[in-house]
């Protein structure tokens, strides 16, 4: 039987570990029994398990410069190609979903972008007053900092019910999946306002993930389908990955974007590309978005300015997506899916902001100066655990039991 | 040609962005991983076409991308990969850790330590003695005298003697090679390995005084060289320990922790000089030891997944190889490496000799110590920073030495495997036994023979195996004229086209026919293992016949199967061969794939012989099912009734693990495909619409052998329902229902058809206008597409199936995105094809509305159901599904970097 637990991690992290997969489950010892205690789920009776981003950012924080120093500086930057191939690993998980989607039902692509530009907008705005108010020091440009910050913002990860117990979550689990292809878009838009902007600065920032995207998924197209054995086909996938993560971060522009661009290609190309990527992806999408978030969590500072910055990402989101689900769920309502899921289900489904969230601010980080990545980063991962905490213990007594 | 192009590709870009933007730049790491996974896989496959070992063309790729040549791979880029070499290293020997029997290796290790050390000490004593003759013609010094050239001589042959265990591993995984030379040359490459860092160790000292740098000092040579080797295997130990604990205690995050524990290994090593290969196989020795049963599976797990690892460390070896050298010390370094060549070679023949090794053992071995790679280098840098003079030439010597042995050792390895039939893959050959034969030979009308293949999926699909692979297929004859084409052993070439393998033929009597197949088989196990209300009858004379006929099978394998074939095993008439044929021929690997439900233990128990069926279906060395759900019966089944210990999806009965997997069959996808190209489908439709006056109709199919278990008395009282509630769909909905006579020998059969016709009679004549079309006949595949393409549903309504191909050939005849396909959620096809109207056949209203439902279902519902459920059915056919359980079946044990 499918379980709540096992599904969520897969959406959010590929599922299991490979390894442990592979391995099963541990033979009983005390130390076992104790971490089956500890299940919140078992041992609490509520719906949802601990999702990724609660387990692994904190983990990273322990382990990182500032507590442990196991993760040291040397080490981050070491990591930071494991970051750059996760990032472009979640873009082609979107441009899959896109590429499955944009055919059928566009119309939810269009609420899912309503619902992200609501939240954008919000956040951004919100951010941006509440900067002009306080004059922090954000050592970047107060509206790149606050378009960013929206952006981050508008990721949902639908992880507080299953996707198949009932209709609307399974909707809701859809529009959450589509909901980041707008803010992946945008973020070309904060890349023009941080760099001077020559005509081939422009070119290069706008063209150049369709192009790498389309390339990388030409290569991937030309040769996954035909690998000899599992084996071979994980190093194809993953170098295509690589190659993908590596030409964006060359050219200054969002891995992510040339993941989602690369995703799509494998969807809509004739054949079962995107299959093999999706299944392929399976085994390397533990531990990369694993690390990412470890990453993350390890490059958390909690500086008062990033504490700050917390209030408005906090209030505004949370106002952004109950209004941004609302909307959705009215253009829902009236096209694809009526009566499937009330606005006030809608926003709770897309409150957590799971691990996309966290690669959003890990690719600001890439290109922001160093003062405000580190800014953005910390009040986004401080943020996106807290949201994650809030939609494990607070989402399932304000939606209720699922009929 | 694919492959060509995305090569090309590759490297466009990569080179493109790097000549554009500079090689300094962010992610530039990233790029160049990628560059060197992709096209490095891809000049390494080309180099497995020629033949030649994977790994020299991984090497061949990083030296002309890198600075030497082509400069797409840069200095700083190639510089950022190497960060990962030591890593790469402790992975590497941990999987070889992982694989290497010391207890085998027990009772002679102290010849095979003795063969090692003296290989080395004649090597070196050969090399030092010609090195101080030659030492004035070498680039090396000038003017060097008396016991100074001894020191220099003496440290150069230490260090040219020295070995690369990585390479020679490599080489062993990726040519997917077992056998005892394999073992051997594994065990003797790490204690040469070792030998040579005590000799470095102790000649780094004693040069130190005769060069007059320092007195020779010989607490701290002991300790030197000590703490290399304990610290080494001490520090690796440990980290194995610690790991197996984790292992043990907590089992989650397996990835991560254990390459934590590799960059740990590899951070640590390094700055304490400990040697991170004899790190990572301690470690994996420990590992081993700690885990016991489980560690085939991690070792196989951790193998498959180290492929990447491998790759990016071979050509970031080929990038960072200087050969531009070789223009400057060409001459040397060649001199120098055949020198060692030909000195390793009368090493080992004097190791052999003296160590008693026997005479099929040693003479291939000294190819094992051929290549030189990390560790010559590391010992190159050591004499380099102590003697900043002639160490400084001696490095630029050796980095051209090392490239030559890198190009040429992995070849020379390979070939000496080879050559000791100990590569594996193809050699073997396959061996297919079936109760149904692949082609049948039968008397035409005028006398002439004809050959006809055996249609169905699983048939056509190993029947393409077969002609790539070769090797013989045994089956029961069937066909009136088989006899009359067979040789004096029972066998006929086949196809008859183009003969690709062989067909050998084993004849029952028609008791033996009667009690196997129709009393035991499908009177007894197939009741058993499908709950469709029928009693399963399991007589004596019936299990007598079944065994006879299963060892008949078995020795007939016995004798045809090449040494260490594979052999594949078709369904449950066959569930006792892997038992004989192991008694008879114990290197054979056997898998079986069962493809009807696994049943539960409750119902298991009805079988009076389902520990003998258990006992016979674990000799196998792989067992395939259709779904997990049968795979967790089985596995329960095996612990309940035979007391086997499980850990995963392996179960332990008696010394052996045998591999339990779901592998679902898959639809003949591409035939059909061909079907549906084909211009002569549209006629075929027509045709068939005016035989079974369906112009105009809205139709509905289903196809199916007349069996109890497919549940089609339930569907036709849900077409009755439906038109009793519809009346308006009687003029209208013509259902068509293939009934496919089968097993009419077998009791309970004749009754389920006596009972359809029935049902039809009287459903055609309530409402006058016959809706159903009732055809007592099989169909060829292109008739049969055609009569999907014409459907606006098809309906499986399984009491209980194993999987229901009929659910996946009608999916993948729609390739006009059409249709709807209304499937039992007991037919295993459920599992997989979650976009189809799923019904339970026992849920009278329920079914009723699904057939409603699917008549009034909109075109862009029905288009995107079926686009998803074709993307399933096309991502998994019966080509894949064979291909997959010969992969797991023939991938060798703790092998497989590059395997798969």
């Amino acid at each position: 039987m499918k379980g709540p637990t096992r599904d969520l991690r897969r959406r959010e992290i590929g599922g299991p570990d490979p390894l442990d997969r592979r391995l099963g489950e541990p033979p009983p010892s005390p130390f076992a029994r104790v971490l089956a205690a500890l299940r919140v789920r078992s041992a609490l009776g509520l719906a949802p398990s601990l999702t990724p981003a609660i387990i692994f950012l904190p983990l990273g924080a322990l382990l990182g410069p500032l507590v442990l120093g196991v993760l040291s500086p040397i080490v981050l930057d070491r990591l930071e190609i494991v970051v750059t191939i996760a990032l472009s690993v979640l873009g082609v998980l979107v441009g899959v979903a896109l590429g499955r989607e944009v055919r059928g039902s566009w119309p939810l692509l269009v609420a899912a972008s309503l619902e992200s530009g609501v939240t954008i907008a919000v956040v951004a705005a919100g951010a941006a007053y509440f900067a002009a108010q306080t004059q922090l020091p954000l050592g970047a440009p107060a509206a790149v900092m606050a378009l960013a910050l929206g952006l981050c913002a508008s990721a949902s990860s639908a992880t507080s019910a299953h996707p198949d117990s009932e209709p609307a979550a399974e909707l809701g689990t859809r529009v959450a999946d589509l909901d980041d292809v707008l803010p992946i878009v945008a973020v070309a838009v904060v890349l023009l306002l941080l760099r001077p902007t020559s005509a081939f600065d422009v070119s290069v920032t706008l063209v150049a993930p369709l192009v790498a995207g389309a390339i990388v998924g030409l290569i991937g197209w030309l040769i996954f389908e035909r690998a000899e054995s599992a084996a071979e086909r994980v190093v194809f996938v993953l170098g295509a990955l690589a190659v993908a993560g590596g030409t964006a971060a060359h050219l200054g522009v969002s891995p992510l974007m040339v993941g989602l661009t690369a995703g799509m290609f494998w969807t809509l190309a004739p054949g079962r590309t995107d299959r093999i990527v999706q299944d392929d992806l399976r085994k390397v999408q533990h531990p990369l978005v694993v690390l990412l978030l470890i990453t993350a969590g390890a490059r958390w500072v909690p500086s008062l300015v990033a504490i700050w910055w917390l209030a408005p990402y906090l209030i505004c989101r949370l106002a952004g997506k109950v209004a941004g689900g609302w909307l959705s769920a009215r253009v829902l309502g009236r096209g694809i899916a009526p009566g499937t899921v009330s606005a006030a289900d809608l926003a709770a489904f897309l409150m957590p902001p799971g691990v996309l969230a966290v690669a959003f601010a890990l690719n600001f980080q890439q290109m922001l100066p160093d003062d405000a990545g580190t800014i953005l980063l910390s009040t986004v991962a401080a943020g996106t655990a807290i949201f994650e905490l809030f939609s494990v213990l607070v989402l399932p007594r304000w939606r209720g039991r699922p009929a | 040609v694919r492959r060509l192009l995305a090569l090309v590709l590759t490297m466009s870009v990569a080179w493109l962005v790097v000549a554009r933007l500079g090689a300094d730049h962010p992610g530039s790491s990233a790029l160049a991983l990628g560059v060197a996974l992709l096209a490095a896989s891809i000049v390494g496959w080309l180099f497995g076409f020629l033949q030649l070992p994977k790994i020299t063309g991984y090497l061949i790729f990083g030296l002309l991308c890198g600075p030497s040549f082509a400069n797409i791979i840069t200095q700083s880029m190639a510089r950022d990969l190497q960060l990962t070499n030591g890593f790469a290293i402790v992975i590497i020997a941990f999987v070889a850790g992982l694989q290497l029997d010391v207890i085998k290796f027990r009772p002679r290790l102290i010849s095979l330590a003795a063969f090692s050390v003296i290989t080395v000490a004649v090597a070196w004593l050969g090399l030092a003695v010609v090195l101080w003759g030659l030492w004035d013609w070498l680039p090396l010094a000038d003017g060097m005298t008396g016991l100074e050239t001894v020191a220099a001589a003496g440290l150069t042959a230490a260090v040219l003697v020295s070995v690369s265990p990585t390479v020679t591993i490599a080489v062993i995984a990726e040519s997917r090679a077992q056998g005892p030379f394999t073992d051997l040359a594994t065990a003797v490459v790490v204690l040469v390995e070792l030998a040579v860092i005590l000799l470095f160790a102790v000649m780094l000292q004693a040069s130190r005084g005769m060069a007059g740098v320092a007195p020779p000092d010989q607490p701290a040579l002991a300790a030197a060289a000590l703490w290399t080797l304990t610290g080494s295997v001490a520090f690796g130990a440990l980290m194995g320990a610690l790991f197996g604990l984790y292992l043990r205690l907590v089992g989650r995050e397996i990835t991560l922790v254990l390459l934590a524990m590799a960059a740990l290994v590899a951070g640590i090593g390094g700055p304490l000089e400990l040697d991170p290969m004899l790190s990572g196989l301690a470690a994996g020795l420990v590992v081993r030891a700690a885990i016991g049963s489980t560690g085939d599976v991690l070792r196989d797990a951790v193998a498959r997944g180290a492929r990447p690892v491998l790759v990016l460390f071979f050509a970031t070896l080929g990038a960072s190889m200087h050969v531009e050298a070789l223009a400057s010390v060409g001459v040397a370094a060649v001199f120098l490496a055949v020198l060692r060549l030909l000195l390793v070679r009368v090493g080992t023949d004097v190791g052999a000799r003296v160590a008693g090794l026997t005479a099929t053992e040693a003479p291939l071995l000294w190819r094992a110590l051929m290549s030189t790679a990390d560790v010559t280098l590391m010992l190159t840098v050591i004499v380099a920073s102590e003697y900043a003079g002639w160490g400084v030439r001696l490095q630029t010597v050796m980095v051209a030495v090392v490239a030559l042995h890198e190009l040429v050792g992995p070849i020379l390895f390979r070939a000496a495997l080879a050559e000791k039939k100990e590569i594996g893959g193809k050699s073997g050959g396959l061996v297919v036994v079936s109760n149904r034969e692949p082609w049948v030979h039968e008397y035409a009308p005028d006398g002439s023979i004809r050959a006809r293949p055996t249609p169905g999926g699983v048939s056509v699909a190993l029947d393409a195996l077969m002609r790539d692979r070769g090797g013989v297929w045994v089956a029961h004859a069937a066909g009136s004229a088989d006899r009359a084409v067979v040789d004096e052993r029972g066998s006929v070439e086949v196809p008859p086209d183009a003969p690709a393998y062989r067909l050998r033929r084993l004849w029952l009597s028609p008791e033996q026919e009667e009690r196997y197949y129709a009393g035991f088989s499908n009177t007894g196990l197939w009741p058993l293992c499908h709950q469709a209300h029928v009693r399963p009858v399991f007589r004596a004379e019936d299990w007598d016949a079944y065994q006879q006929v299963n060892r008949l099978f078995a020795e007939t394998v016995a004798i045809e199967a090449p040494p260490e074939a594979s052999v594949f095993l078709n369904d449950y008439h066959l569930a006792l061969v892997a038992k004989y044929l192991r008694a008879r021929r114990p290197l054979l690997r056997t898998a079986l794939f069962w493809h009807i439900p696994w049943p539960d233990t409750d119902r298991l128990r009805i079988c009076p012989f389902r520990k003998e069926i258990l006992e016979g279906l674990l000799s196998n060395d792989l067992l395939a099912f259709q779904l997990p759900r049968d795979q967790r019966n089985f596995l329960q089944a095996a612990v309940d009734e035979l007391g086997a210990a499980t850990s995963g999806d392996v179960v332990y009965f008696g010394d052996r693990p045998v591999r339990v997997v779901a592998i679902p069959i898959g639809a003949d996808f591409d035939r059909i495909s061909e079907i549906l190209g084909d211009e002569a489908l549209a006629a075929r439709m027509q045709q068939m619409s005016n035989e079974l006056h369906l112009e105009g109709k809205l139709i509905g199919v289903g196809v199916d052998r007349l069996d109890y278990t497919k549940g089609i008395p339930e569907r036709i009282a849900a077409i009755d329902r439906a038109l009793a509630e519809r009346p308006d769909l009687a003029g209208q909905l013509a259902f068509v229902q293939i009934g496919v006579p089968s097993r009419g020998e077998v009791p309970g059969y004749a009754q389920i058809s006596q009972e359809i016709d029935d049902l039809v009679a009287e459903v055609n004549r309530k409402y006058g206008t016959s809706p159903i079309r009732y055809l007592k006949q099989s169909l060829e595949m292109p008739d049969l597409v055609a009569l999907y393409r014409l459907a606006r549903f098809g309906i499986v309504s399984s009491l209980h199936d194993g999987m229901n191909l009929v659910a996946k050939e009608f999916v993948a005849a729609r390739d006009d995105l059409d249709g709807v396909l209304i499937l039992s959620e007991l037919a295993g096809a459920a599992q997989e094809l979650e976009e189809a109207l799923i019904i339970n056949p026992y849920d009278e209203r329920g079914f009723t509305a699904a057939i409603l439902r699917a008549i009034d279902m909109p075109a862009w519902e029905r288009r995107r159901r079926m686009q998803a459920l074709r993307r399933r059915v096309a991502g998994r056919d019966v080509l894949a599904w064979a291909s997959d359980i010969l992969e797991r079946l023939e991938r060798p044990k703790g092998l497989g970097f590059l395997s798969g």
